[in-house]
This record gives structure tokens, sequence and C-alpha cells, in this order.
């Protein structure tokens, strides 16, 4: 073999590794933002839930490709080396946004908490249906913790202007006061209910 | 390159780190062996009680000389007496064969001629048992005999047990390198083939030969947490030898395991007769120390209390000694601290022990404490939560203290959820703390209550599975008081760790000091049946 220091590459390659990693997260979006959880043991992961039934979920893999020739990398510049690391993160943000949303997309139709807009435009009635599926917790003021939503860029206009309508509209404005306090006597209801008897 | 190793070895080590490797070596050459413990010596120091292959008790007297010579003044002064006695009278230990027997000095040094004239006159006496000299070359040639035997056949297994030996002694316990190690001498990876009786014997043998020496520069630190640590390791991975190879009959790694056991006991012991005789606990630099000093104490109670457990039924050290173990176990001054998850496998069988001995209500409050703490720290919006019990002491006090090493990635989250808190409060519902327990359940049903599902009970005996199943349980909102006092005493319909673990309630808690992540409900319930059955009940 031709004189080497691998040591020194595997620092380098932990390096990039780290920043593919973090160029990728930080391009899924909504899950970026979810808590991150480590399975540190076994090969699938399961949610035993109070009423008995469970939900397993298996380990899916996200992958990305890299491909330089030999020849090339003596030659490399370093706007070259970052294209490429660039690139592979974004294939990988790619593998792994789709994988997720599928995978939430089968969570969610098997609980039948989807919605279907039936190829209707985004609007304040598709958001306030959506909300009625959604269990909504409170902070300690009572103020609803309101979730995030994430929409395609095609989407966004759209999302800004059912929000708006939902925000300045009396109508729509009534219809969400009403819809919060629905869901806060369920918060109640439900946090009341956390209780050891007998 | 071995005999080189093995050479170093038995150069640097003094008696107390090559017994347990020389019992091995013993066994491994046909001795049955009866006795050999560092804690409880015999009368006239016979450190080792065997039987030789051909039925004569032998009984071993060890020096530490290493890179020495023994002079004639030090054994007139300090060996001849004991072994004039040695030889006179036969010991009188259980199992012992009567009549005359052998009675050996063994060094690791050279014995000056003046010494081996002094035993060749020693011998001529009418004593009916005659002393032989073992010195560095006889315990050479026996460790070169049995590393033929016992040294590990992977070349993958002598790299890491060469890592083992050159780290740093000071340093935590090795102890997933050690897992790796004797999982793959006993094979207990799923998908290795089985061991025969014979093959399960001599890599019985084997593991506890290596682990011997991999830790031999730590004992030689008198690093004895390590070293404990690394000991109670080889008795669990034998345990899983047992029940993947033989069934779950011990007897075919018995002896190995009553070696391993009682050099586990021997660091804890030494471990004791350390804290014992320091006035304070501070260790090193006292600057940076100020902020490890919590998690020792912690660690301490997570040590000792197997050691005092164990000492109830043993008797490995004297009553006044074992009395100043219950004072510094029950002393409200050494406040642990809960660093993570991990803390809490110290501190429940702590809680539990203190329940068998203690009298007084502060046993509840102490358990009462614990599952308030771990509950609430770990609430869904808490930014303040416990990671989790994979992450031992130094990787949870660096997040803690924003020293984290590798910060390529993203921190896991632990909030929401926790792999003790269930664990905690069934210890509460034993106390029959009722209205603390209600007072607690709804921060309980707020958290993911996680749990490796294991797929066989071999598992239980490694430090991490690939196979098994990631749950996470939640509980009802609202729950009967009964159901949860049945969740809590019910035995299980099937139990996931080796029976023998099960009932060896100091062996238990040790383990889950080496793997905190295996403290869970379960493992836990066993842990308060064996020591303090119908607790609560």
């Amino acid at each position: 073999m031709l004189p080497d220091l691998p040591s020194l590459k595997s620092k380098l390659r932990e390096a990039y590794v780290g920043y593919v990693s973090r160029r990728a997260h930080s391009q899924i979006g909504i899950f970026n933002e979810v808590p991150k959880q480590i399975v540190h043991e076994g090969e699938s992961m399961r949610v035993l839930r109070p009423d008995g039934t469970s939900d397993d979920t298996p380990m899916m893999r996200a992958q990305a490709e890299l491909q330089i020739r030999e020849e090339e990398a003596q030659t490399l510049t370093h706007e070259q080396r970052m294209k490429i690391l660039n690139d592979l993160a974004d294939q990988m943000a790619r593998d792994m946004s789709t994988k997720l949303f599928s995978s939430l997309s089968e969570s969610l139709d098997k609980a039948g908490q989807s919605v279907d807009n039936r190829g209707k435009p985004l609007d304040a009635e598709a958001i306030l249906k959506m909300f009625e599926k959604m269990q909504f917790d409170f902070d300690e003021q009572g103020r609803p913790i309101m979730p995030t939503l994430s929409v395609g860029p095609d989407v966004y206009g759209a999302a800004q202007a059912a929000f708006e309508q939902l925000t300045n509209d009396p109508v729509w404005r009534s219809r969400l006061a009403n819809l919060m306090a629905q869901k806060r006597a369920d918060w109640r209801d439900r946090e009341a209910s956390r209780k050891l008897v007998g | 390159m071995i005999e080189k190793l093995l050479e170093n070895w038995l150069d640097r080590a003094s008696e107390r780190s090559y017994q347990p490797v020389f019992v091995q070596m013993l066994a491994g050459d046909g001795y049955k062996i009866l006795h050999s413990t560092r804690h409880c010596l015999l009368e006239f120091g016979k450190d080792v009680l065997a039987i030789a292959p051909d039925g004569v008790g032998c009984a071993f007297q060890l020096k530490g000389n290493p890179s020495g010579r023994l002079s004639v003044g030090e054994f007139r002064r300090e060996i001849q007496p004991q072994l004039v006695q040695l030889m006179g009278q036969a010991p009188s230990y259980p199992g012992f064969p009567p009549g005359p027997h052998r009675s050996y000095l063994v060094s690791n040094g050279q014995f000056e001629e003046e010494v081996q004239a002094a035993v060749r006159e020693m011998n001529f006496s009418p004593y009916p048992s005659k002393v032989e000299l073992w010195g560095r070359g006889q315990l050479l040639s026996m460790c070169t005999r049995n590393a033929d035997r016992l040294w590990p056949d992977e070349v993958e297994d002598t790299r890491v047990l060469l890592e083992l030996y050159m780290l740093d002694p000071r340093g935590k316990p090795p102890v997933q390198l050690l897992d790796r190690m004797l999982a793959s001498i006993l094979k207990l990876e799923e998908g290795h083939e089985s061991y025969n009786r014979s093959e399960l014997v001599r890599a019985s043998t084997s593991a506890a030969w290596v682990t011997g020496i991999a830790m031999s520069s730590f004992a030689e630190a008198r690093n004895h947490y390590s070293v404990a640590i690394a000991w109670t390791q080889c008795c669990v991975a034998l345990l899983g030898a047992a029940v993947k190879h033989a069934s779950g009959n011990l007897s075919i790694v018995q002896s190995s395991l009553k070696l391993a056991e009682a050099a586990t006991l021997d660091a804890l012991t030494a471990l004791w007769q350390e804290v014992e005789g320091r006035k304070s606990l501070v260790e090193g630099d006292p600057l940076s120390d100020h902020d490890i000093v919590g998690w020792r104490i912690t660690t301490l109670y997570g040590l000792l209390t197997p050691l005092a457990i164990a000492n109830a039924d043993q008797h490995l050290i004297n009553a006044p000694s074992a009395e100043a173990l219950h004072r510094w176990l029950m002393n409200a001054e050494n406040r642990p601290s809960l660093w993570g998850e991990g803390a809490v496998a110290a501190l429940v069988p702590w809680c539990v022990w203190l329940r068998k001995v203690v009298a007084t209500t502060r046993p509840d409050e102490e358990i009462q404490a614990l599952a308030s703490a771990v509950i609430r720290a770990n609430q869904p919006r808490s930014s303040s939560a416990l990671p989790s019990p994979y992450y031992d002491g130094e990787a949870a006090m660096s997040m803690s203290m924003g020293l984290r090493e590798n910060a390529t990635s993203q921190p896991e989250s632990f909030h929401g959820n926790s792999y003790t808190a269930c664990a905690a409060m069934h210890l509460l519902v034993r106390t029959r703390l009722k209205q603390a327990c209600k007072r607690l359940w709804p921060d309980f049903t707020r958290l993911g209550h996680r749990f490796i599902d294991l797929a066989d009970e071999v598992d239980y005996c490694r430090f991490k599975v690939r196979r098994g199943v990631e749950t996470t349980k939640l509980f009802p909102f609202t729950y009967e008081w009964s159901q949860l006092q049945t969740d809590t005493l019910a035995e299980p319909s099937c139990r996931r760790m080796p029976d023998a673990l099960a009932l060896n309630p100091w062996l238990l808690a040790m383990w889950w000091q080496a793997a905190p992540h295996r403290l869970n409900a379960e493992a836990a319930r066993a842990f308060c049946e064996s020591l303090l059955p119908g607790w609560g009940s």
C-alpha cells in the first residue's frame, strides 16, 4: 500500500458525515423539530396503547450514494468537494423526508386521523377539519399549544391566506374559538381523568 | 506474542491481581477449587484450597514479588511461621480431604537460594505435609500451558483482550469491550452454534481466565470499581452461557462462576475497606472533583449495597466492619446525585435493602422521593429530563455540563419518556403510600414507559442486543389502585432473565451497575421478591 494516514482520515470522514447529517436534518423541515429518540437496542419498535392495542414499526434505512473516481480525488477543489457533500446531504434529506411522510401518513390513515380534501385547495374549512381531528394540549394559562403546519411551497400562499381568514374574519374566528373552547373542555376532561381510583 | 504478554502480566502482578487467574489455571489443570478469596483469608495465610486431580488436598499460599526475589529474611520473618503451621495442621474446611495434604508457597518472583534451602530443611521435619515452591518459572509454564487451551480462538478476541490490557487502569469499567469479548468466547450471540458440555467447560474457564488477565492492570491500580464490574459481567455472561448451551444447567459453569463471584466480592470488599478508611470521598483534583462527588456517592451506593446484601449470607467482612458499612449506607449526609436514569439502577437496590434493614419510615420516604424525582424530571415539556440509562455517568454529565465530545450528531431528547419510572412507581406501590401514588399518577400517565422486549433470557445477560423490540407502553389515564397493585406484585407468565440471576439479588443488583438499562419493572420485581419476599402484598 501507499503511505497513508488512516487515523486523520477517519477524523475527516467523521467531520464530513457530521456535516452531511446536519445539512440533511436541516432540510427535513418539521421532522427536524420533533424530539429525537435513539433506539439503542432491538430491531423494531412497538407502542403499547392503554386500550391494549399495539402498533409495530420496523426500522427503515435512509440512504444516499456518492461516487468519486480515484483519479478525480487528487484534483478536487474545495468547492467541488462541498458540492459532492451537499448533493449527498440533499439526496439523504429527500429519502428521509419521503420515508418519514409515508410512515406518518400510513399511521394516520390507520388511526382515522387523515383529512381528504378531495383535490380542493387548502382553505380555512380544511384547516378546521384537521384541527377537529387533533388532540390539543393547553399551557398553564389555558392557552392552546398550537401545532406547526407543514406545507409544500405550492400550498404555502393558500395556507397563509386561510390562517389570515381564521384570524381576521369574524365568522371564521368565531368558529375557531368555538372549536378551541371544545378542545379546552376535552383537555380538561382528559387531564381530570388522569387518576388512580379505588 | 501471547507468551510475551503473559510474561509481562506475570512480572507486573501482585498476589491480588494474579490470584483469580491462578485459580482458573488450577481449575484448567483439573484441580477442584474449594476456597479462593482475599476478603476472608483463612488461618495461616492459606489463600487457596483445592483438591488435586489425584484427590489429595492442596493448600496454596500466594505471594506477589513481581520481577523480584523472595529473600530469606522476608521468608523467615513473614512466611516460615505460617508454613510451619500449614504443614502441621490440615486445613479444616468443608470438603477438604482428610489425610496428608500438600502445601505450596507460590510467588510470581524468584526464590533466593537460601529460601529454597530453608524449605528443603523444613521438609525433613516430621510434619505430615511437605512444602513445594512454585516460582515465576513454574507459573509461567502454567500460563503458557493453559494459554494453549484457554486463549480465545478468534483473532478479534485477542485484539480486544490486548486493548483491554492496555487501557488506562484508573478509568471507568470497559463494559462494552469486555461484553464483546465474553460474548464471543461464550458464543452468546444469536446465530452462534451451541457448545457441548466439554466445550462449555473450557469456554467458561477461558472467559474467567481472560477476565482476570484483562483486568489485572485495573486490579494493580486498586480500581476496585472497574474490577468488580468486570467480574460481575463475567458472572452474568456465564449464567447466560448456561442458559444458551445447557438449558440453564449451572453445574457445567459452576466452578468458574463461583470463582468469578468470589473475585467480584473481593473487589467490593476492597472497595469498602478503602471507603471505610477514607476521611473524605474526594478523589484526585479537588477542583474538578466537586462536580463528580455526587456521582461517586451514587455509584458507591450501587456497589456497596450488593456487598451488604451478600454479606448477610456469606459473612465476607467482620462484624464491626459490617456495622460500619450499614451505618455508611444509612448515613443521610451521603447524598447521592440523580445524574441520569442510570443512577436509578444504583438507588433502587439501596432503597429495597434499606426497607429490609430499617424499621422506620425512612425507606418509604426515600422511595417516594426517588419515584417523584424520576417521574417529574422527565415530563413532556421538561427542560431538565434525565438522560436514559443507556448513558453512563460520564456521558450524562458531559451532556449536562456542555462537554459532549461527539457534537456532530443531534443530541437525543429525553423528555416525555422514561425507562425507570415504572420500576420506581412499583416500589412506591409496595410501600402502600396510596395517596403519594395518587398524586404522582397524572404525571406518570404523561410519560411513555420504554423498555426493550427481549427475545430470549440469554439476551438479558448481554450489555446490548440487536434483536428484540424497543417498546413504549402508555398507561390508561384512569386506573384502579388494585390493578396497579396486581401489576406490581404478580409474577409474570414468563421471566425474561435467567432464574439463577433472579434468585441472586446481590449479583442482579451488581449487573444493573454494569448495565443500568437492564433495570426494568419486571427485573425490579424479581429483585424485591428475592430480597424481601412478600413485601407490599
